[in-house]
């Protein structure tokens, strides 16, 4: 597990993205660039800034931080980075407090270009023919203005901005429609979650599917949206956009957050545990494969994902100092552990 | 801020055109003080005043002056932008903005913005580290600040007109008035500052953007004398301002910030012999909005409203002072994130000092009683002592405490009210060395301080983020200043030096808390030599960590600031005194909070007149 060959690295990732639903693009390239055999950690960083981007290597032997700022003298990601997506060999890092996308190269980290108009607080993006779909939450307090922002992956303009009608978060695609998380508004007295379709061919709101309590995760897999709310796991039929199938949760398992699916298995964490299902099962298993233990009094876990069998976590430790990733092995045996930037939050796999 | 070109040339053109007969000489007899406490029982602690002159002749805000007067860190988010104080490494909800006597620090988060008060207009203030709760409640841990308006019955009148011009289109202006008969006197402040605060990044090729700022403050002070032993007398204050926030990165959401506090201060005086009683009432009303991007605005904001009532008794008996003292506190709040809720606390603080021969000694207690917390006992106790005719000794020890805020307590889904106050037990010790003709003097402070159950938000398990009692906070340091005041004929030298050696750490990790420098010295040097002067000043802040567990890459640089002035006074021009101030004279680019960056160097030009 130690040590790959470059040539099965190279393998590896273009099997992972061909197979990564998120992403249409399944044309095999030859990476170039410090940054393609490894982890890409963004960290949103705080009020003044100190946002970076971290990259750990596969063979989990080093860390680089602020390879942006390394590589792209006096840039930055700006303040709150929520997010990144890809397209092909660019990366979209997503900054939610300066309103803008940085597109760098993504083995590089190399500064492309930078979309900085008509967006207002973006979240999350993903690409359809030839299009990006970005959410943008707009004011806080309000869910009537946020949109989705329609940019043209050759320009790189804003070419149409679509008011969504609700709170815009999470944001995939599967089956040539793109799918809009609607957490509610924090707060609100009459909580509503759904989920917006969205139809790339007219760009408007065709469907809207009510979902439970505090809808947290949307993936997308085998032509199927996968909703993790209070209930439990619902999969939506996207030819007829119904809730075809729903997995509910044990009484004893809350707070459940971070659906990832791998392997024919959905993976979810509820506090510092780590639990998975079979995804034919009836009832999400509270069985926890491991927990894992914050070095930090008060550590939360800020950033979840899993790849190729592996678990990583990012903790945030006390919002003040740099954060931590651990690399669990399938068992939950810890291989590693890494000091990152200012509130790791997401992870993502080269 | 369009009319402030006018106004400001306006009030340059009054400062010239007006004159003045004679230096104002200041009688020192009957001056009455609204804070009776603080030079009474302050016993083992070291008192620094500020002179309303060195208020007048630094900008005006409250940041300005006490970085440059003393140890007191200052974090800003950009030239005057949200400013939170460090004193002696404690937090900024530790240390005390007092107002005549009244903790003034805001309800909602237990702090006092200290860009948001313009002193140009006060009398003096007073800087007193370490523990005071006993008598100034809660947040007086680190020290405190006293802002302070004092009352003549000489008979005299004194005005002050001064204005400030200077780089970045900024505009000073301060006119203050006392006057006075033998039953009345009446003292009034106007102040204004504002700036476009568009100044360049030194070393970067990016200019501050949005920095904006226009501030108003009103003081008033009005007061009667009844007979020989009654005194009625009214104390106001107007703060009024308008602010952008700078911003990070160019395509961040432009914000603002607006707020208006008032607050007003009536009190009747009675002397029976050797008894003084006081009744204060005290009405503070304070207001903030903000706007989270001005293209949109959707602007929330709060309001709290403190109404106190205070009543005092001063009695002297042979070698001892008493000071009986109770209050009732009610506060209420309503706004977009917080509950409409109120709080009240009843307090009684018993004060007792006493004299024998060479030794002044203070026992003092307080007790509140809140109708949503627990209050602990708290106590100070502290010795003076006259070693010899040059050098005198001063002991303190106390217990203080500060408060959940408004915020922590009543946060809309977040607040609560099972906090416990956070407590301070503290001791410090000085030495203080001065000739007979006080020419010179030396002091040293030593100080130790174990702060508990302090208050941080951070989130629950269900990911929402919540005030916690969590965090343990041991502060120690070093403080030494050193004074002089030399004069050789006509030549007149004025030296105030300041080191300060601050160690602050987390006692569950042992890192030193961020935004804490170890080091901190300060320089002023004041020479005069007829009708001109000059000042040099410089400040030196060492490194500061910017993250809690004090990673080596993310620190602020420490850093030398130089700034300088001359003065000239023009007896045959109507007196008008004209000054020229050079700030950050060598351009250092230099930092208090990350990426926040603070002007280099820029200039003034000061007119002034007394009359």
């Amino acid at each position: 597990m130690k040590q790959y060959s470059n040539l099965f690295l190279l393998l590896l990732s273009i099997l992972i993205l061909s197979c990564n639903s998120d992403d249409d693009n399944n044309e095999p390239f030859i990476p170039d660039g410090d940054y393609f055999d490894g982890t890409l950690i963004l960290n949103e960083g705080g009020f003044s800034g100190s946002s970076s981007v971290s990259f750990i290597s596969n063979d989990l032997s080093e860390v680089e931080n602020s390879i942006f700022e390394n590589t792209n003298a006096d840039q930055n990601v700006g303040l709150f980075p929520q997010s990144i997506f890809f397209d092909g060999d660019r990366a979209f890092i997503i900054s939610n407090g300066s309103n803008k996308i940085s597109v760098v190269n993504r083995f590089t980290f190399e500064l492309l270009e930078t979309i900085d108009n008509d967006l207002n607080v973006p979240r999350y993006g993903t690409v359809l023919n030839g299009k990006v779909y970005v959410t943008n939450q707009a004011a806080f307090d309000s869910d009537q203005d946020d949109f989705v922002a329609v940019i043209d992956l050759e320009t790189l303009q804003v070419e149409e901005t679509v008011l969504v009608g609700a709170v815009a978060n999470h944001i995939v695609n599967t089956n040539g429609n793109v799918y809009v998380q609607n957490p509610s508004l924090f707060g609100s007295e009459n909580p509503v979650n759904s989920i917006s379709v969205f139809n790339p061919s007219s760009n408007s709101i065709d469907d809207v599917i009510q979902v439970g309590d505090d809808l947290n995760s949307l993936k997308a897999f085998n032509n199927k949206i996968y909703a993790l709310d209070d209930d439990g796991v619902k999969i939506i039929n996207t030819a007829n956009f119904s809730i075809e199938t729903r997995i509910n949760k044990p009484e004893n398992l809350i707070s459940l957050n971070n659906l990832r699916i791998e392997s024919g298995q959905m993976y979810y964490t509820s506090g510092t545990a780590v639990y998975s299902s079979s995804l034919s099962s009836t009832e999400l298993s509270s069985e926890v494969i491991f927990d894992y233990e914050s070095e930090f009094a008060n550590g939360t876990l800020y950033g979840f994902d899993i790849h190729d069998g592996q678990f990583y976590l990012a903790d945030a430790g006390d919002f003040a100092s740099n954060g931590t990733v651990f690399i669990y092995s399938s068992s939950g045996d810890l291989l590693a552990d890494f000091s990152v930037g200012l509130n790791p939050n997401g992870f993502y796999f080269q | 801020m369009k009319y402030s070109i006018i106004y400001s040339a306006l009030a340059c053109l009054i400062t010239t055109l007006c004159y003045s007969q004679l230096d104002s000489i200041q009688k020192l007899d009957e001056v009455f003080v609204v804070d009776r406490q603080i030079k009474r029982f302050s016993t083992g602690q070291v008192l620094q005043s500020i002179s309303s002159r060195t208020l007048q002749e630094t900008p005006g805000l409250l940041t300005d002056v006490l970085q440059e007067n003393t140890p007191i860190f200052f974090k800003q988010n950009g030239y005057g932008m949200v400013s939170s104080p460090s004193f002696r490494g404690t937090t900024a909800q530790q240390t005390a903005v007092v107002w005549n006597g009244f903790n003034i620090n805001s309800q909602f988060n237990g702090q006092t913005d200290f860009n948001t008060l313009l002193v140009d207009g006060f009398d003096e203030l007073s800087v007193r580290p370490g523990g005071g709760s006993v008598i100034y409640g809660t947040g007086a841990i680190g020290g405190s600040i006293h802002l302070k308006n004092e009352l003549r019955f000489t008979g005299e009148t004194h005005a002050t007109l001064s204005a400030r011009i200077g780089s970045f289109s900024t505009y000073q202006n301060l006119l203050k008035a006392s006057t006075s008969n033998e039953k009345w006197s009446l003292s009034l402040a106007l102040s204004r500052f504002s700036s476009e605060n568009n100044y360049d990044w030194p070393g970067t090729d990016r200019q501050n953007i949005n920095g904006q700022f226009e501030h108003y403050n009103a003081n008033l002070s009005l007061s009667r004398k009844i007979n020989g032993n009654n005194r009625i007398s009214y104390h106001g204050m107007y703060f009024n301002g308008d602010r952008n926030f700078s911003l990070v990165f160019p395509t961040d959401p432009p914000t603002n910030y607006l707020n208006e506090d008032h607050r007003h201060l009536l009190e009747w005086e009675s002397q029976l012999s050797e008894v003084t009683s006081v009744l204060k009432l005290a009405f503070f009303d304070e207001f903030f909005q903000y706007t989270a991007d001005t293209r949109t605005p959707r602007p929330t904001g709060a309001s709290a409203q403190t109404m106190l009532a205070r009543y005092s008794l001063f009695y002297t008996y042979k070698d001892f002072d008493f000071n009986v003292l109770s209050e009732y506190n009610y506060s209420s709040a309503n706004g977009d994130n917080v509950l409409s809720e109120s709080r009240s606390i009843a307090s009684f603080a018993f004060l007792t000092k006493h004299h024998w021969k060479k030794l002044t000694s203070e026992v003092s207690f307080r007790q509140e009683y809140s109708d949503v917390y627990e209050s602990p006992f708290l106590f100070s106790s502290g010795l003076n002592y006259e070693i010899s005719n040059h050098v005198a000794a001063k002991v303190n020890v106390s217990k203080n405490f500060r408060i959940p805020t408004f915020n922590d307590l009543y946060w809309e889904g977040s607040g609560r009210t099972d906090l416990l106050p956070e407590t301070s037990n503290q001791a410090e010790a000085s030495l203080i060395f001065s000739d007979t003709k006080e020419k010179y003097q030396l002091s040293f402070t030593g100080y130790y301080n174990d702060i508990t159950n302090l208050i941080r938000w951070i989130p629950n398990t269900e990911n929402i983020w919540q005030p916690e009692n969590v965090d343990e906070v041991e502060t120690y340091g070093l403080e030494a200043n050193f004074r002089s005041q030399l004069q050789y004929g006509e030549h007149k030298l004025r030296i105030n030096s300041l080191y300060a050696y601050t160690i602050s750490e987390n006692k569950q990790t042992g890192f030193q808390l961020t935004y804490v420098p170890k080091h901190q010295f300060k320089n002023n040097l004041t020479y005069k030599f007829g009708r001109f002067s000059t000042k040099v000043q410089n400040l030196y802040n060492g490194e500061v960590f910017t993250r809690a567990n004090n990673s080596e890459g993310d620190i602020l640089e420490d850093y030398m600031l130089w700034n300088a002035s001359v003065s000239y006074l023009f007896p045959e021009l109507l007196d008008l005194k004209l000054s020229f101030q050079v700030r950050n004279i060598t351009d250092t680019p230099y930092q208090t909070v990350e990426n926040r960056p603070l002007p280099g160097r820029h200039f003034f030009i000061q007119t002034q007149l007394n009359f």
